[in-house]
């Protein structure tokens, strides 16, 4: 199998070039984090991961042109191309910097608290909880923040200013289901780009958690909670 | 980057992947590894084997040891996960400014960057006849069982638990931590898993994501994190810590970071143990090669606890997701009903073996110790790669599973056409915890004041490594102790960098060696390997006999050898390989070493010694570097006992598990 890895090094290249690796030897249920280690067993490949497991997110890159996270993806026995995640800064052959993205996160998901919830009291937070969002609660904790959904999503391409891209929005969601927050998340939704997701279910498609149902479920609980107000 | 400017070009070198080095491939081996030192001089996009591409490392940067940075902190905490962020909330409480330093990216590095459904533990506060609480988890004498306690330091965990501000789960995690706790019943309450017998008044949540409580971390300003950042040695001026040296991975950038107290709160090495395709075998990070640890043992600090590892069962096949935890499907003790061997033979129910099998779901390393031995006296009752299988077609079985095992079921179907619930899966020991840490007083503080350490050797003892919530609790107490000690202790007004030059010297160099020939991942798959082959559940004399004779073989002839063919600086993997390989080579070799050390089983089980030894062995081994040779010494620990005898009623019990959901009055 030959694999055309992306190489890059900024402190003497202009732009990154695919170079070709020949010989990995195939076999079934190979992922595509293998294809990456075995290339880089022959020639050195820069390429990040920890958890090999869809867990932390770091092992995201482009597989012919589509999000993958590498180390679930099985590969086929033929010629593939690896490039590092669409949609962020690369900093050296397939490794991206996703400092910015994830700083972005971070502020959505911080709490807002609710000054009339007592969150210091363990009796209530053991107590009853509005279960009408915890199926969706549930699902968007399984998000690794990987951003391969914001890297498939078409008009985040198209127009990043229009609209924060699909992990942005689960993170905003997350905190709209959560009893405990009392920020006006259906306000910071519209204005994230709520209205301007096409609802074409790309985030859907290349999200490793199934678990998360955004157009069908997620996005349109938002959609719902504005009363149709765009 | 776009894709309209791809330029294709062509390589020749088909190298067959592991052959690399090894005879016919040695001379092209060499070429490409010439030219990488050529291109090493400066810019070069015509050396000999340019089909691999003009980019493939040929940048340099900045490897000059004296072309260093300083930024000053005040503490200094090395590794942004769950042993830091109890006790970063209390210094920010407190005033202090804080600087984390993360190897990973902040938010995706280590066991919190793995968002892994943790189940949080409120820990279980054993009463006494009379019904009054000992403040001690899992604290009792009983032989028999299994659980961290007999070899660890009892008085630094009462100090702990006794000055901890944060006992109750939901203080931490939902008021501190922003999480939700989302797995409810029907009625919206709170499902506490809280049926352990005694002396367990242990509650459990399920439906931990520490990540969470990483964004509320960074909510304040007087916490910075630098992330990407190796933490590669202490820097010790007049016998006292006044900072480290730093790698940061994404320039190649040297730093020195001072600081008034430096508390060490990264994770578990496992890393070094077993080797698939690309992962060790281990879910645990590779971010986490014991390098501050290592460098410690190398400065002639002491290390405990390193023959003491915690572990599991976890699929091995399909290689790629083997030993994994959240793509993995797995079993314990809990599910000895259902492991079975290559024949189908449920071999832990075998009336004639006789197992105690109440006991296995309780006691770990006994559970791990029958499997083991089975497994080592019946080799052709294993699996393909070596396994036994856990009955996944039962659905009693996968009823029983985590709900961060059980949801992979879809994953396996889906991605790698095989399905659980038809085919059992082949499964091996993995380890998830490991010990190999400085030794630290009552107060977690190491013998280099002003370092401390939260997984210091002694707080977890044989049951090997820390797990979440003694690291939260012992994370928030180093920062306590840290604040003590910054009471009376005098912080240099100048420091002195010239150790810290000679450590970015000894990086440097690691980068630009040329002779030798073994690329780093050569290397590092040999230690792993030999190590890997030996530290398990289920020791033999022989078996790690022959893992110390492989590692001090590779320490002595092959990491001299090691040479990176990639020589930028710029987020170079490799270097950062080839530079943890020399940690990883000590704290391999202390863990066999310190196994073939003592002479009993302990947290593991070693045929030649089947019994627990009290009299000569109730104690820590620590493991030092005293002229250039790793020595062993026991080491005893503060000793507090108290009745094992049961409270005398029910209510009592649930008194204790009722401070243990809500924490004491204080």
């Amino acid at each position: 199998m030959d694999l055309q890895v992306s190489k890059f090094d900024p402190s003497v290249d202009t732009a990154p070039k695919l170079v070709t690796i020949s010989g990995i030897e195939w076999y079934q249920n190979m992922t595509v984090l293998e294809a990456i280690q075995f290339a880089h067993e022959t020639t050195p490949v820069a390429f990040d991961y920890s958890c090999h497991g869809r867990a932390c997110g770091r092992c995201a890159v482009m597989l012919d042109g589509t999000p993958v996270l590498a180390c679930v993806t099985p590969i086929t026995n033929a010629t593939h191309t690896i490039e590092p995640l669409a949609g962020q800064t690369v900093i050296r052959d397939l490794i991206v910097d996703k400092s910015q993205a994830h700083a972005a996160l971070s502020a959505k998901y911080q709490r807002v608290k609710n000054p009339a919830v007592n969150l210091s009291s363990d009796s209530v937070i053991a107590s009853t909880y509005n279960t009408s969002g915890i199926t969706q609660l549930s699902a968007i904790e399984w998000c690794t923040r990987c951003m391969m959904c914001t890297a498939a999503c078409p008009v985040y391409k198209a127009d990043p200013s229009s609209y924060v891209g699909p992990a942005d929005m689960l993170a905003i969601a997350y905190r709209f289901y959560d009893n405990y927050d009392a920020g006006n998340r259906v306000a910071e939704a519209v204005q994230a780009g709520l209205w301007n997701c096409i609802m074409c279910g790309q985030c859907d498609y290349v999200c490793p958690q199934k678990e998360i149902h955004r157009v069908t479920q997620i996005w349109t609980d938002l959609r719902t909670a504005t009363g149709g107000t765009k | 980057m776009s894709k309209e400017k791809d330029e294709r070009e062509s390589s020749k070198t088909s190298l067959p992947r592991r052959g690399f080095l090894k005879g016919s491939g040695f001379a092209m081996g060499t070429a490409i590894i010439g030219s990488a030192a050529l291109a090493g001089c400066g810019h070069s996009s015509t050396s000999p084997t340019s089909t691999s591409g003009g980019s493939t490392g040929t940048g340099t940067g900045t490897t000059s040891a004296t072309n260093y940075k300083v930024v000053n902190a005040d503490i200094l905490y090395i590794g942004g996960g769950i042993g830091a962020l109890t006790g970063i909330r209390e210094a920010v409480k407190n005033g202090r400014k804080v600087t984390v330093l993360d190897k990973g990216p902040f938010r995706a590095g280590g066991a919190s960057g793995m968002n892994w459904d943790v189940e949080y533990v409120s820990f279980g506060l054993p009463t006494d006849a009379a019904g009054d609480v000992n403040w001690f988890p899992f604290e009792y004498e009983d032989p028999t069982l299994e659980v961290p306690g007999s070899v660890t330091n009892k008085q630094l965990g009462l100090n702990a638990v006794n000055s901890d501000p944060n006992i109750s789960i939901s203080q931490d995690y939902v008021n501190n931590g922003g999480e939700c706790f989302p797995r409810r019943n029907a009625d919206g309450s709170l499902k506490y898993i809280d049926n352990y017998p005694y002396p367990y008044s242990v509650i459990q949540v399920e439906g931990g994501f520490p990540r969470h409580g990483q964004d509320e971390l960074i909510k304040s300003s007087l916490v910075t994190v630098y992330d990407r950042t190796m933490v590669t040695n202490v820097v010790v001026n007049n016998g006292v810590c006044v900072g480290v040296t730093a790698l940061h991975l994404p320039t190649g950038q040297f730093t020195v970071y001072t600081a008034n107290a430096v508390i060490l709160t990264s994770g578990g090495c496992c890393w070094f143990r077993g080797w698939e395709t690309v992962a060790a075998h281990s879910m645990n990070s590779p971010d986490n090669t014991a390098d501050v640890e290592m460098a410690l043992y190398r400065q002639g600090v002491q290390i405990g606890d390193s023959e003491f590892g915690a572990f599991d069962f976890i699929s091995c096949t399909p290689s790629g997701i083997s030993y994994s935890f959240n793509a993995g499907l797995g079993g314990d003790g809990g599910n000895y009903k259902y492991f079975l061997d290559a024949n189908g033979k449920a071999f832990l129910t075998d009336p004639a073996a006789g197992y105690d099998l109440a006991r296995f779901e309780l006691d770990r390393v006994y559970f791990q110790t029958v499997v083991a031995e089975y497994m080592a006296n019946n080799p052709s009752a294993l699996g393909p790669h070596g396994g036994i299988y856990v009955d996944t077609t039962n659905p009693a079985m996968v009823a029983l599973m985590r709900q961060c095992y059980s949801r992979n079921i879809e994953l396996w179907q889906d991605k790698f056409d095989i399905d659980p619930t038809k085919t059992m899966i082949e499964v091996n020991f993995e380890m998830y915890e490991h010990g190999g840490t400085p030794v630290v007083d009552n107060n977690l503080m190491t013998s280099i004041p002003g370092l401390f350490c939260s997984r210091g050797a002694g707080v977890f003892g044989e049951g090997g490594g820390t797990c979440q919530y003694v690291n939260a609790r012992m994370g928030s107490y180093a920062l306590r102790s840290a604040l003590k000690y910054l009471t009376t202790a005098a912080v240099p007004s100048t420091i002195n960098y010239s150790t810290a030059v000679t450590e970015f010297s000894r990086l440097s160099e690691i980068l630009t060696r040329t002779s030798g020939g073994l690329r780093p991942h050569v290397v590092r798959q040999e230690i792993q390997k030999a190590a890997g082959a030996a530290f398990n559940p289920y020791r033999t004399a022989a078996g790690l006999q022959a893992a110390a004779t492989e590692l001090a073989r590779i320490r002595t002839q092959d990491l001299p050898k090691q040479v990176c063919t990639d020589k930028s600086a710029i987020y170079n993997t490799e270097w950062k390989m080839a530079i943890e390989n020399y940690n990883l080579i000590n704290i391999a070799e202390l863990s066999i070493q310190a196994s073939l050390q003592r002479l009993e089983s302990r947290g593991f089980f070693r045929p030649d010694y089947p019994t627990l030894d009290d009299t000569n062995w109730h104690c820590m081994l620590v493991g030092q570097q005293v002229g250039g040779q790793m020595t062993f010494t026991k080491k005893t620990l503060p000793n507090i006992s108290w009745s094992t005898t049961p409270p005398s009623s029910a209510d009592k019990i649930a008194k204790a598990r009722q401070i243990s959901r809500s924490g004491l009055p204080r």
